[in-house]
């Protein structure tokens, strides 16, 4: 009888005390056996005690309801022996590892008809010489959970990298979009130098034929034994006093104006630099901030002075393309603030270990309850259409990346400063 | 004589205008001379013709201070009936509508433009039918904005106005 409920060593022990007890204890024994049993049929996990022929000795209630549950007609089983359970609920070779180790834990799926399965946990622990007790938890429901987290943790990977190539896009297609503003600028810049030297092209055609034929009138005069006089009519009639005086004034013009094509096209190449993402370099931030002001100043131009006072600075460990962004950003703003005339500043110095680019302008200022959002993706106070309201939020994400701050001052009426400062050298 | 008026900030693009209106043959211009007064700023430009009148106006489109629209409508005001062109490489299409409808635009020439088409153009505009402009001043001003019937986009990008009723 005690062996029925001698589950754990230290019960054994109380069983073993009881049974070398005189009487007194014994009773007080019987009462422990009768608690003990009360307390395993309270307990909510199946708990089984059976033999190595694996007729079962005791099963608490929770085993019955558990045992009910993986039957094809949920009907109570009789649980004789263990196979009454399940056919596959024990195999032999668990046995046997709990006969040599003295335990074993392991899970199985039964079949329980209809498609269904149950998951079980078993735990399998050898109780005194020929018998073994068995906890059976019903884990079908922590591995469903556990699946659907899994589940739902990978949706949650493709959202992200979905976010994250989402973001990629509005970055881009902040940069294009920026591009776009500038084109019709740059294409102004670009059209009137190619437009006078084709023109200049065409006229030097002209000139040229005239001078042709101006060769070919002396060579017939010579032939003809001409003198200076008819020399003087032919130079008279070809007007090739203007043309001396044209074509060198037609050349140098030409040739400014294809050194500005290719100076623009030099900037565009310096301010668009291609470089992976990750190529940090020392660069001098006056270069940049000149590329970018000569990119934009087909924008500024018409409205704008540039006042620019550049400091002694060192070389910034940065991402040159991406800093001229964040100036371009700016300055654009800056551009766009002035109404009519106005004054842009350009101030860079040193400011122990960051160097600090001041942008300034005397436009319309920003209004206090405005100033808080500028740095917020997508807020924009230009008509729709005309800004993503990306430009200072990426500008802010640049810097960020930069180990840098970007803060923005402002009286409205009176204009706005902003103030980028960065580290020289990236931390490590 | 015909007296031609440019204005474009860029003294290059006055340079090669200059040029190129010189390669015109007196005699497709029944033998006039063509003066050409070209300026920078459009404000010497208007101050100008204040005591001069044109034939004909070309103007830049994006120049400091005032644009080409702002000039044109300046200019209208001071010589309503001298036909106006606007040469540009800004090819901003709000911008070309703007200047077709505010200055009633004669033509508009993008940069770079062909000398050949220029050419023709500033001898169509100043002999309209082979008749001599200053003739027919007087009537253009009263019809000018009547007689455009059709704005057009031609392969080049141009736009060109068209009246139904040849001139």
């Amino acid at each position: 009888m005690s062996t029925a409920i001698a589950l754990h060593a230290p019960i054994e022990a109380a069983s073993r005390a009881a049974r070398s007890a005189p009487a007194a204890d014994a009773a007080r024994a019987d009462a422990m056996e009768a608690t003990l049993r009360a307390l395993v049929d309270a307990v909510p996990t199946a708990t089984l005690l059976f033999d190595a022929d694996q007729q079962v000795r005791y099963a608490n209630p929770a085993a019955r309801v558990l045992a009910r549950l993986c039957a094809p007609d949920k009907a109570d089983r009789p649980l004789a022996v263990v196979g009454d359970w399940h056919p596959e609920l024990l195999n032999s070779g668990a046995l046997h590892l709990c006969s040599m180790h003295g335990s074993w834990s392991g899970e199985v799926i039964l079949g329980v008809g209809r498609g269904q399965h149950k998951i079980l946990l078993l735990h399998l622990s050898r109780v005194g010489a020929d018998l073994f007790g068995m906890t059976v938890r019903d884990i079908t429901q922590d591995s469903m959970r556990e699946s659907e987290l899994h589940a739902r943790n990978a949706e949650l990977e493709v959202a992200y990298a979905k976010l994250q190539g989402a973001q990629e896009q509005v970055m881009q297609s902040e940069k294009l979009a920026s591009i776009g503003q500038l084109a019709a600028g740059v294409a102004h810049e670009i059209n009137n130098p190619i437009g006078y030297v084709n023109s200049n092209l065409s006229t030097l055609q002209r000139y040229i034929s005239q001078l042709f034929s101006a060769i070919q009138s002396y060579e017939a005069a010579l032939a003809g034994g001409a003198g200076a006089t008819e020399a003087e009519s032919i130079r008279q009639k070809l007007d090739l006093d203007f043309l001396v005086g044209d074509v060198p004034q037609l050349l140098s013009e030409s040739r400014e104006g294809i050194d500005r094509v290719c100076k623009i096209v030099r900037d565009l190449k310096d301010f668009a630099r291609k470089e992976r993402s990750e190529d940090w370099i020392k660069a001098d931030i006056h270069r940049g901030l000149d590329s970018t002001l000569n990119i934009i100043w087909n924008e500024l131009k018409y409205k704008a002075q540039i006042v620019k006072t550049f400091g002694e600075l060192p070389p910034v460990e940065c991402l040159p393309s991406e800093l001229n962004q964040v100036f371009m950003n700016v300055l654009m703003n800056a551009g766009q603030a002035i109404r009519d005339q106005g004054i842009i500043t350009v101030t860079t110095s040193v400011a122990g270990e960051r160097v600090r680019v001041d942008i300034g302008d005397d436009g319309e200022g920003i209004p206090p309850d405005v100033l808080p959002r500028v740095f917020d993706p997508f807020f924009t106070t230009k008509p729709v259409g005309s800004g993503t309201g990306l430009g200072l939020a990426i500008s802010y994400g640049i810097v960020s990346k930069h180990h840098g701050t970007i803060e923005v001052s402002s009286t409205p009426g009176q204009g706005t400063l902003l103030r980028i400062e960065l580290p020289i050298a990236q931390p490590r | 004589m015909y007296r031609i008026l440019l204005v474009d900030d860029e003294p290059n693009i006055l340079s090669a205008l200059r040029r190129c209106l010189a390669s015109i043959d007196v005699g497709e211009l029944d033998g006039e001379a063509l003066k050409v007064e070209a300026f920078t700023s459009p404000e010497q430009a208007l101050e100008r013709s204040e005591e001069q009148d044109f034939d004909l106006v070309v103007s830049d489109y994006r120049m400091p201070g005032m644009d080409g629209v702002e000039f044109l409508s300046a200019m209208m005001e001071l010589q309503p009936a001298v036909p106006r062109m606007i040469c540009s490489g800004y090819a901003d299409r709000d911008a070309i509508i703007a200047a077709v409808n505010e200055v009633q635009l004669a033509r508009f020439i993008g940069k770079p433009w062909v000398d050949e088409e220029l050419a023709a153009a500033v001898v169509a505009l100043l002999r309209p039918g082979g008749t001599r402009v200053r003739a027919q001043k007087a009537l253009r001003a009263q019809a000018a904005s009547a007689r455009i019937t059709r704005v057009e986009q031609d392969d080049d990008g141009a736009i060109v106005l068209r009246s139904d009723d040849p001139a």
